[in-house]
């Protein structure tokens, strides 16, 4: 039983992770209607430019969870301009354009920034530091470690205040309305390029902390590390109902939970014939049932509105 | 014959004999494809800078029947596409007499393939797969041109399993692997090795490459009660079997496949790497003049982090392979593949290698250089790969070929 507790526990560690990385999709795609795969790349920029901030402070005596706080804090900037950069370059000129062009202008910048991460930081893997304590707490019979306690926190945290922000300020009702219908929100005087570099700004500074959080987590970062993760927390997102924020809260913690419980029985329940190394199968295989049986999404609205 | 045939029979002539003309000042070129930046990039690296430093050597010296050496040197990537791609560019365009290579057994037994179309020899110097060498063997090939300088698989997982079960005593051992042909093959090799002895692995346990989350995989070998875990994997993916067991606040000894040794695995498992045993067949460790001599060379020429090769195995059997082809070339007394296949089949000199000293390493049909008497094993100690075992490193060379 303290297994089973143990890989729930790390599955909504890795989970929170991809909920906050399926917010930023989710968040564009219900204002624009655009997949935005070049965010997984933003998470990846995050993770490295914290890394080398990590780096140059470590060896000045700087340690523990206040050197990972000013890496957040030069990584959100960073991954802000990017984010405004990309939609500023690749995604605004095509607001007008047939659907597909966006898409393929993401897969472009997505495929940009990769290569130029590896020039910035090389194609190897990099390591972080030993920064964080490693203390350990007990919760009948399974470990949870302090790393994991502050990434369930923060990205709590995080998401409530999203949830905040959309729901309950001026801001965020611009945003629900744009998210409507852009056309008349900006007859009622919303200024709607603003409201969707504001999306992007949002959803770029989650990547940044997402970024950070993974490289403090799993202490290696490479300039590929972006892509599978960009499209696991897609997957997520569509799981919960791509377009609304409770989905891709909800999708990110659940596929991080099946990705782990997969892994842990599924050589049991096939005796041995499906290993665990086919966990992100079993991931997609979700996905395409909950895509036959509810298109929309567990969270997802039904129907023709498009949120 | 029109003018237009004529002409062009004509220029051909000329240069082909303006070809012949040119080879004896020409200098012998060898192709060296390995991995150079990702995941297996320190053994490719590693490779390579050995076998530089060896072609530097034998130019300084004279060369080999009056010609330099040069190398070609490609990233191969670890991707099978790309190598052979560069397979393809080395024989048809650089015209390599051979070739030395190989960090990634899926692209050795994808390119290798080529030069034994083209009647050239290779020497895989890095992948360990089993089969690598065993593609092109009579009677459906009369001449295999694949030949090996590494410890295979078989040998490998021989002495994982002896180390782990005789020496050490473990009774519940699991077995961790990545999904690629290394990781699979390793796997099978592990559980005959353990079928040997009557084990059986409590806990057979997969993940993919860039996988950078095992805590599921380890929990599962934990659960099954496992005193020790055996590994087929590469550096980045084994640090995260190392940190994985820090996460969950669980370690027992790591036991596996020579990769343990590789640099990214010590840099990005830092403290968690300690105590991890591999076969090796050369440490960074200056027990004999040879060795002491390469190491010190080795240093001076690349200065690499901490004072530590990032794959002293692959530095050294790149390094080997060089002397091991130059005899061979001079034995065979031209670039032909056929005659330089048929003297690394009969070398007759004696090459000290860094490794050990390569008497006949190979024969008509036996392709491996590296027998299950050579390697030794090596642990993680202070962030350097270091002997495991006192009288191994006092006795260093084992030589008499089985």
């Amino acid at each position: 039983m303290d297994i089973f507790l143990q890989q729930v526990i790390n599955g909504l560690v890795q989970g929170s992770i991809y909920a906050l990385v399926a917010l930023g999709y989710t968040m564009v795609y219900g204002i624009i209607e655009l997949v935005n795969f070049a965010h997984g790349e933003v998470v990846m920029v995050g993770a490295l430019v914290s890394l080398s901030v990590i780096e140059r402070l470590v060896s000045r005596g700087y340690t523990g969870w206040p050197l990972i706080v000013i890496s957040v804090l030069v990584a959100i900037p960073t991954c802000i301009a990017l984010g405004l950069g990309i939609e500023r370059v690749a995604y605004r000129p095509l607001r007008r354009a047939p659907r597909l062009a966006p898409l393929i202008s993401a897969i472009g910048v997505s495929i940009a920034l990769q290569q130029i991460a590896a020039l910035i930081w090389g194609r190897n893997y990099l390591h972080y530091p030993d920064i964080l304590p490693k203390t350990q707490y007990l919760i009948g019979g399974a470990v949870i470690s302090q790393v994991q306690v502050v990434i369930l926190l923060s990205a709590a945290v995080l998401m409530a205040a999203l949830w905040v922000l959309v729901q309950r300020t001026r801001l965020g009702r611009a945003m629900r309305a744009t998210a409507q219908n852009p056309a008349v929100a900006g007859l009622m005087g919303v200024d709607v390029n603003r409201i969707i570099a504001t999306t992007f700004v949002v959803g770029s500074a989650l990547a940044a902390v997402a970024g950070t959080l993974i490289g403090a987590y799993y202490q290696v970062g490479n300039h590929t590390m972006g892509f599978l993760l960009g499209l696991k927390a897609f997957t997520a997102a569509v799981l919960g109902g791509i377009g609304s924020l409770g989905g891709a809260m909800a999708g990110g913690l659940l596929l991080g939970v099946i990705e782990n419980l997969g892994a842990g029985y599924m050589g049991k329940l096939t005796d041995g014939a499906v290993g665990s190394n086919y966990s992100d199968v079993f991931a997609f295989l979700m996905l395409v049932l909950v895509l036959i049986f509810r298109p929309s999404g567990l969270l997802g609205e039904r129907g023709v509105e498009k949120v | 014959m029109n003018n237009f045939t004529l002409r062009a029979l004509v220029t051909g002539i000329a240069l082909a004999s303006l070809a012949a003309t040119a080879t004896a000042a020409d200098p012998i070129k060898i192709g060296i494809s390995g991995p150079y930046t990702g995941g297996s990039s320190p053994m490719g690296l590693s490779m390579r800078d050995g076998a530089k430093l060896a072609v530097a050597e034998i130019n300084k010296a004279g060369g080999v029947l009056g010609r330099q050496l040069q190398m070609v040197e490609r990233d191969d990537e670890a991707k099978n596409e790309r190598g052979v791609q560069i397979t393809q560019e080395l024989i048809n365009k650089e015209h390599v007499v051979a070739t030395l290579g190989y960090a990634n057994t899926g692209v050795a037994l994808a390119s290798t393939r080529f030069y034994q179309e083209a009647k050239i020899p290779v020497i895989d110097n890095i992948a360990t797969g089993s089969a690598v060498t065993r593609q092109f063997l009579p009677p459906e090939f009369a001449d295999n041109y694949v030949f090996r300088n590494a410890a295979f698989d078989g040998i490998q997982a021989q002495m994982i399993v002896e180390e782990a079960v005789t020496r050490r005593k473990f009774a519940k051992v699991a077995i961790l692997a990545d999904s690629t042909n290394y990781g699979e093959l390793g796997k099978a090799d592990l559980e005959k090795a353990l079928a040997a002895k009557n084990v059986k692995a409590v806990a057979v346990e997969k993940f993919n490459i860039k996988d950078v989350d095992m805590t599921a995989q380890l929990l599962k070998a934990k659960e099954a009660g496992a005193q020790a875990i055996l590994t087929y994997a590469i550096g980045p993916e084994l640090a995260q079997i190392a940190n994985g067991m820090k996460k969950l606040g669980w370690k027992v000894p790591m036991i596996g496949s020579w990769t343990l040794s590789m640099g990214n695995f010590i840099d990005n498992a830092g403290a968690e790497s300690e105590g991890a045993r591999m076969p090796q067949t050369f440490i960074q460790e200056p027990n004999t003049p040879k060795r002491k001599a390469f190491i010190e060379a080795y240093l001076h020429a690349y200065n690499p982090a901490n004072g530590r090769i990032p794959s002293p195995v692959s530095a050294a059997q790149g390094y080997d392979s060089v002397y091991i082809l130059a005899a061979a070339i001079k034995q065979a007394g031209n670039t032909e593949g056929p005659k330089i296949r048929a003297a690394l089949e009969n070398l007759s000199e004696k090459v000290d290698g860094v490794v050990t000293v390569y008497d006949h390493p190979f024969t008509h049909d036996n392709h491996e250089a590296i027998t299950s008497n050579i390697p030794v094993i090596g642990e993680v100690k202070g962030g350097h790969v270091q002997y495991a075992y006192e009288e191994e490193r006092k006795n260093p060379l084992r030589l008499e070929k089985h």
